[in-house]
């Protein structure tokens, strides 16, 4: 059992919405059309669909071991494996989400190198992002349950300009509706799986959260509403291009943001690059919150200096990165290592978990 | 030479230990007066500073009645002068202070400890008059002075309440100024109330000579630009907060009230919101918060559009902008810099010299530079629209120091945006973000009710809805009565033609 | 204090370190840019770019810079020789393609577009009916620049919808999907004024036929519902003409049989006021029936001669394929391809004349 956590560092219920939904929606939602069309083509959002009840039953195991633990994933480690092996996959899993922050930031500097700044200098821009997440997560939990709740709720004036892709779109191109085979809906819900990555967090903030037992139906809501985000963005993308168009694209979202128009403003992805530093941002504090909180929580170092030594790491990776190659590669071996957590360990945990916790109350 | 210096230093340290040290150090003051008075029955010393205390109440409520009564005890004394202030005390740092508040010192014999001290103090204050900064067009027309107890009629007058508290602190190792924390104490918070008697006890400071130094003092982060407490100069604001479960803190001295916890919304509400239907109160609550965006963010925009995402633009403007901007030789930041410096210049040139003066320069430095350098080709005319608009747009906000804020936090923006244009905006925005996130008055979030998100009490933060719906106090204040009045009793829902 | 410096000089190099500025009036500006085939075949492409010159008191004075090379940035290179500001391609506006060059293929022209993110999505393309060179040189737009000139002749026709909606994305769209052959507005020079001729219709991205300015309207109609807009009929029964204006129309393609041997129709309902007429003008309410039957009858006529004109041609700009595909589950793009030029495909058409006018 870990020790509760003093009352003013909680945050209600009902921002764990924000946090789940905040984590999901990232990066990937910039330039994930291409790759789900791939197998089921334009009815890849009906795979989208399916992985999200998928990821409900996944989270829905996630707070049954939580509740029942009231504790975070160091403590169900600890009782499901023993100490040793139990702190071993949590230092694993502390290590997971420091890459998962890495793996956003990098990302997103990709994008801004291409869309934006060819010659950005990433050296003084990491200092400066990094800088700001320390001084983010340094302020405490609420600040970055804070910047989570402003990153999705600013943003999201972003959905309306999906009316543009609408009005040029054309719907001939989404149907005839299931006109593939079931294998390649399913083999296009694998990838979409990858969208969801990152809710994970919620194993380490859960005891942060009042009331951690009825966030629950929130944070199902916030899986809800990135079903909803990426469904209404597939299906946009998947009406504004031909297939053989959106194959081309790496990042179709953004290239449907260039069709926006206003007599004040032309060129809206612009706008929408530098808005996504709002979206990526919470993404990046809560991972290197969780992890730096793993790490204090399994040795006795203060998470300051933990953080600290992180963000430097962070900075390290991201600067040697350079190359697109590289990039795709960390990327993907990070994806897979997610997907893996998701599908493979978790259920395992579960039952494992259960197992050992009747047997303890049974002593 | 270092040893006079300590000596000397040690010198002026040294508190009086009996009364006849003070009288001592006293007597170095030529506005010390120390005599002895003598009737038909005895004597008495008589001591009191001639400039400190009202020479009519000495001579119309102290002196006839020393001289007719028998000047045998202090307490006979007392019993016989008609003043309700008076004290006999032995304990000399008392007496030192209250000497020095326009009291009147009476010893029965000059060498003795025990006295006699009577309130004489004469009050000259200013008349209360209109309040200048926080002017409204309709609603009460009093302002708060410089006398604390001025202040605090001001406030009973308009909420006659049992339970409205004042307590009383000095602060101020020299100054001792009187500060007095007001509460409702059935309505507001102890805890908030608690935290204000902490923080004004644990000030150490010399000497406060206005209440902005009391917001520095205790606000919860003293290196933040924004500030962490209202000020206000309008009675009837501090009234309605008070009711509202606030705690006002009035210092003698200063004709500001500070009001906390606040949050950064408050500071976009100006009183005569209340006094406004609540359509009209709403619209111009946006209109506040549209134009403090418009503030900060127009010139860096412009700065981030020019210098970098010239694709933004559209066609249509595209040769306005660039005729505008064809014969300045600067980049835009350097533009944008100097034009920023040269309305900052004019303000404060304005701020410190007199009215009338200061509206000349305004009006003489806005027109005639602005047109001059624009024909000199050294700034674009669209971005002297732009900065003017946006200096215009600062000074919407109705609590002077939030508007000072605001112009500042425009430089940092403009950095950021030479630095990496809209991208940069966005980074320097989560800096404020997370810095306002951060940020605590009195302990509570300061950016509440946004986030943690307290949706009942939007109800009078960026819109200003019917009084008919306020019956519930803030949710954020943490009040010991949640309820205003009955909203049942407010609505009368009545059928047509009845 | 030492951390304030350091902030304070962190801050300075900061600033030194900021991403390359574009400065808006430090670029020069390319709004137009036109393709050649060159004349000397010893290079492929001979490229025209206009550049508006901001004069004093307003007055904008277009500039025009001829390059030859293979692709695009080889030319941008050639362009930078002799610009006095680095090029900036972030607002063009137009891109034209000499008639020649586009019965060669553009899409290779269009990949700097594509690939370059600061070129917008409604960047507008063309085709010209000769050679840019003369078009620019022949061309009188006085006192604007002729890249925004003419993008806003599209834009306004688009509009009031007298052509369909076009732009480099929808080029695009049309030119990777499946069942429907791309179209570019078509203009030309009339008096050294710029005119809109019609569509130049491609198959794949090799410009094949166009149709003229009379029948872009009709064309629309097949090609998407329409809102406003006008039409102009001759009625030979009653030796007359009719202008039809408000146009709203409902655009119904119906599919049936099977993908091998559909049966296409298409069905419109026109909902329109008449505007102008002439001929018999004694009391057209009586007639407006017999009105409504000639337009129904004429336009069938003239579009299922649009169609036919398509199918000869083996283009398909108005996208039936891809309608089929959206219909028929099994369709395939190779069987499609055998079966489109030999389809019987219907038109039908009905009027309903709601107005006619503020007099009998």
């Amino acid at each position: 059992m870990s020790t509760p956590i003093k009352d003013r560092f909680l945050v209600s219920a009902g921002l764990a919405f924000f946090l789940t939904h905040t984590m999901q929606i990232g990066i990937g939602v910039l330039g994930y059309e291409r790759y789900i069309a791939q197998d089921a083509g334009y009815d890849s959002w009906i795979s989208i669909i399916l992985t999200s009840i998928t990821i409900h039953i996944i989270l829905w195991m996630m707070y049954s071991m939580l509740t029942k633990e009231n504790g975070d994933l160091i403590s169900i480690h600890k009782r499901a494996f023993g100490k040793w092996l139990g702190n071993t996959l949590s230092y694993l899993f502390a290590l997971y989400y420091l890459a998962l922050g890495v793996t956003v930031l990098r990302s997103y500097i990709e994008t801004v190198q291409v869309w934006m700044f060819p010659n950005l200098n990433i050296y003084w821009f990491l200092a400066v992002f990094l800088l700001l997440t320390y001084y983010t997560i340094s302020g405490g939990f609420r600040v970055v349950t804070g910047v989570a709740f402003f990153g999705v709720l600013i943003p999201s004036f972003l959905i309306l300009f999906l009316y543009f892709p609408f009005r040029y779109g054309d719907w001939n191109f989404i149907t005839p509706v299931m006109n593939h085979s079931m294998k390649e809906i399913f083999l296009s819900s694998k990838v979409a799986v990858l969208e969801y990555i990152g809710f994970e967090v919620l194993l380490m903030i859960y005891p942060f959260i009042k009331n951690g037992e009825k966030s629950q139906k929130y944070a199902q809501l916030g899986i809800l509403f990135s079903t909803f985000i990426y469904v209404a963005v597939a299906i946009a993308s998947f009406v504004y291009f031909s297939e053989g168009q959106l194959q081309r694209m790496i990042w179709a979202t953004l290239s449907m943001f260039k069709i926006v128009e206003f007599p004040f403003v032309e060129r809206f992805e612009y706008i929408a690059i530098a808005t996504w530093a709002l979206i990526i941002f919470p993404n990046v504090c809560l991972a290197f919150w969780c992890s730096s909180r793993a790490v204090k929580r399994l040795a006795p170092i203060k998470q300051r200096w933990v953080l600290v030594s992180m963000l430097l790491i962070a900075f390290v990776i991201n600067v040697l990165l350079q190359d697109r190659k590289y990039i795709d590669m960390f990327i993907n071996s990070i994806s897979i290592s997610g997907f893996y957590i998701l599908y493979c360990y978790i259920p395992f945990l579960f039952i494992v978990f259960h197992i050992r916790f009747k047997r303890s109350l049974a002593k | 030479m270092l040893k006079w210096l300590k000596k000397t230093n040690k010198n002026t340290n040294e508190e009086p230990q009996t009364l006849s040290d003070l009288f001592n150090l006293a007597r170095k003051s030529e506005d010390f007066v120390h005599y002895e008075l003598v009737n038909t029955h005895g004597s008495a010393w008589i001591s009191y500073l001639k400039t400190l205390v009202d020479i009519e109440t000495l001579h119309r409520d102290v002196l006839p009645f020393l001289q007719r009564c028998n000047l045998k005890s202090l307490e006979d004394i007392k019993g016989y002068i008609p003043i309700e202030d008076i004290e006999i005390t032995k304990d000399v740092t008392k007496i030192k202070q209250h000497f020095l508040k326009g009291y009147i010192i009476i010893q029965l014999r000059q060498k003795s400890d025990e006295c006699l001290l009577i309130k004489a103090l004469s009050s000259s204050t200013r008349e209360v008059a209109a309040p200048e900064i926080e002017f409204s067009v309709l609603g009460p027309k009093e302002a708060f002075v410089e006398s604390l107890d001025t202040n605090i009629h001001l406030i009973r007058k308009r909420l006659p309440d049992i339970h409205l508290n004042a307590k009383e602190i000095k602060v101020g190792t020299r100054s001792h100024t009187r500060i007095n924390v007001l509460y409702v104490s059935t309505v507001a918070n102890e805890e908030n109330v608690q935290t204000v008697i902490q923080r004004i006890e644990n000030i150490e400071f010399d000497q406060i000579s206005d209440s902005s130094f009391i917001t520095q003092l205790i606000a919860d982060n003293q290196n933040s630009p924004f500030p962490q407490l209202i000020d206000t100069e309008r009675p009837d604001r501090v009234a309605s907060v008070l009711g509202e479960g606030k705690v006002a803190i009035v210092v003698d001295g200063s004709p500001q009230v500070l009001i906390g916890p606040t949050n950064l919304l408050e500071f976009f509400s100006a009183f005569e919101d209340y006094f406004l239907n609540w359509h009209l109160a709403t619209t111009f609550r946006l209109i506040r918060m549209f134009s403090v965006f418009f503030s900060v963010l127009a010139t860096p925009i412009y700065v981030a559009i020019m210098t970098f995402h010239y694709e933004l633009i559209p066609k249509d403007l595209l040769s306005t902008l660039i005729t505008s901007r064809s014969t300045v030789p600067f980049p835009p930041i350097l533009e944008a810099l100097i034009l920023e410096l040269t309305i900052e210049l004019l303000r404060e040139a304005g701020a410190r010299l007199p009215t009338k003066v200061g509206q000349t320069i305004g009006i003489v430095g806005g027109i005639v530079i602005g047109t001059a350098s624009v024909e000199a080709g050294l700034t674009s005319n669209v971005l002297l629209i732009i900065v003017a608009l946006s200096a215009l747009a600062s000074f919407t906000t109705p609590v002077y120091k939030m508007g000072n804020t605001i112009r500042l936090i425009r430089f940092p923006f403009l950095f950021f945006a030479q630095l990496w244009g809209l991208l940069g905006i966005v980074i320097c925005f989560c800096f404020v973000l997370v810095h306002l996130l951060r940020l605590e008055s009195l302990g509570r979030p300061y950016l509440q009710p946004l986030f943690p998100p307290r949706l009942a009490d939007f109800k009078d933060t960026i819109v200003r809805l019917p009084f008919a719906s306020q019956s519930l106090r803030p949710v954020n204040l943490q009040t010991q009565q949640t309820k205003r009045f009955d909203q049942k009793k407010a609505k009368n829902k009545k059928d047509i033609d009845e | 204090m030492m951390r304030c410096l350091f902030i304070l000089f962190s801050c300075l190099a900061l600033l030194g370190c900021s991403a390359s500025p574009k400065v808006l009036d430090d670029i020069t500006l390319v709004t137009f840019v036109g393709y050649d085939i060159a004349d000397d075949s010893d290079e492929k492409i001979e490229a025209t770019i206009g550049t508006p010159i901001f004069e004093e008191e307003g007055k904008i004075r277009n500039e025009f810079l001829t390059a030859k090379g293979n692709f695009g940035k080889d030319l941008e290179k050639n362009f930078m020789l002799h610009t006095p500001k680095p090029v900036g391609n972030g607002k063009l506006e137009v891109a034209i393609f000499g008639e020649a060059f586009a019965k060669h293929g553009i899409v290779e022209a269009t990949d700097g577009a594509q690939r370059d993110p600061s070129i917008s999505s409604n960047l507008k393309l063309a085709v010209f009916d000769g050679r840019v060179i003369d078009f620019t040189k022949q061309q009188s737009v006085q006192n604007q620049d002729l890249g925004i000139f003419v993008s806003k002749i599209i834009e306004h026709n688009i509009q009031s919808e007298s052509i369909p909606q076009t732009n480099i994305h929808i080029f695009l769209q049309s030119l990777y999907a499946e069942g429907i052959d791309p179209f570019l507005p078509l203009i030309g020079l009339k008096n050294e004024k710029i005119k809109l001729k019609g569509l130049a219709l491609f198959k794949d991205d090799e410009y094949v036929t166009d149709i003229n300015e009379d029948i872009i309207y009709r064309f629309t109609m097949l090609l998407h519902p329409v809102n406003r807009g006008n039409l102009i009929i001759q009625i030979k029964k009653l030796d007359a003409g009719v202008s039809l204006s408000h146009i709203k129309s409902k655009r119904v393609v119906k599919m049936e049989g099977t993908s091998k041997a559909p049966q296409i129709t298409f069905k419109l309902d026109l909902k329109a006021y008449i505007n102008e007429y002439y001929g018999d003008v004694k009391g057209i309410e009586k007639q407006i029936i017999q009105i409504e039957k000639d337009i129904n009858k004429q336009l069938s006529k003239e579009l299922k001669s649009m169609i036919m004109f398509f199918q000869e041609y083996n283009i398909d700009p108005i996208g039936i394929g891809k309608e089929a595909k959206g219909h028929f589950r099994d369709w395939d793009l190779k069987k499609w391809k055998e079966v489109y030029p030999e389809l019987d495909i219907k038109v039908v058409v009905k009027t309903n004349i709601i107005e006619s006018g503020v007099i009998r």
